[in-house]
């Protein structure tokens, strides 16, 4: 797996690329922390190259949501592939995970 | 078509699952939605053993290829359990209340067609049987 961060003004991107499971979850977490702990900015999740996730990632992805929760920070998740999306919906983690069709769309939402 | 796979209970060992599973993918052409279902349920049946059975359980794992499905028969030598006991998640709760135990165990129950435990001369065997159809 791979991500890179991006910051522009008060909105932080992070593109993920690979696989989020069991094996790759603690690293993601570990490169989120500075974002998260505590949040100083809005944070973006782009999974449009995440082709594989588990419960491992689903985890950290709850982690960084109760992180945001307290805060006036916006935390969302972009571009989700089919399988994936499938994932976050049988867990039923899009109640109260924001999931926007594309980069642009989340961006819009911040505005 | 069958394949055999037999470890103790590590996620080193997990991790060299996942590559032959690749290598499965491509001799077996596994669809994407298949390999996708195969790498989630196998992954989450692991993980959890790693998690919660004693250390260096055995873990035998079979995947055999039959018309339109593949069954996945996941044996370990540790305590009984049984999955299908497992509370479920409540998946309508809100972020600050979920609770993610129980949720890998979950998701292989939706992505399986099938889920049947059954605990035979001190071992705990779960089979498993999803989909690939073709698409």
């Amino acid at each position: 797996m791979d991500v890179t961060f991006n910051r522009e003004g008060n909105r932080i991107t992070g593109v993920f690329t690979g696989k989020l499971n069991s094996n790759t979850a603690p690293n993601l977490e570990e490169q989120l922390k500075q974002y998260t702990s505590p949040p100083s900015a809005h944070l973006i999740l782009d999974f449009e190259n995440m082709d594989y996730i588990s419960s491992a990632g689903l985890r950290v992805v709850l982690t960084v949501t109760r992180a945001f929760k307290p805060t006036d920070w916006v935390f969302s998740t972009c571009s989700l592939q089919e399988h994936v999306q499938e994932v976050f919906e049988m867990s039923g983690f899009d109640n109260f995970i924001d999931i926007y069709p594309s980069r642009d769309d989340a961006y819009k939402a911040l505005e | 078509m069958e394949f055999t796979w037999r470890k103790t209970n590590t996620m080193t060992n997990l991790q060299g699952l996942r590559d032959q599973l690749k290598e499965l993918e491509e001799t077996w052409q596994l669809p994407f939605k298949t390999m996708f279902a195969l790498q989630l349920t196998i992954e989450e049946m692991v993980t959890n053993a790693v998690m919660h059975c004693k250390k260096n359980a055995t873990l035998d794992l079979i995947v055999k290829k039959l018309e339109n499905k593949l069954v996945i028969i996941i044996k370990d030598d540790a305590a009984p359990f049984n999955p299908l006991e497992l509370k479920e998640p409540d998946i309508d709760a809100p972020a600050e209340k979920r609770c993610v135990g129980g949720l890998g165990i979950h998701l292989v129950k939706k992505k399986s067609k099938k889920f049947e435990y059954r605990r035979e001369n001190d071992h705990n065997i779960v089979t498993l049987t999803i989909d690939n159809s073709p698409q």
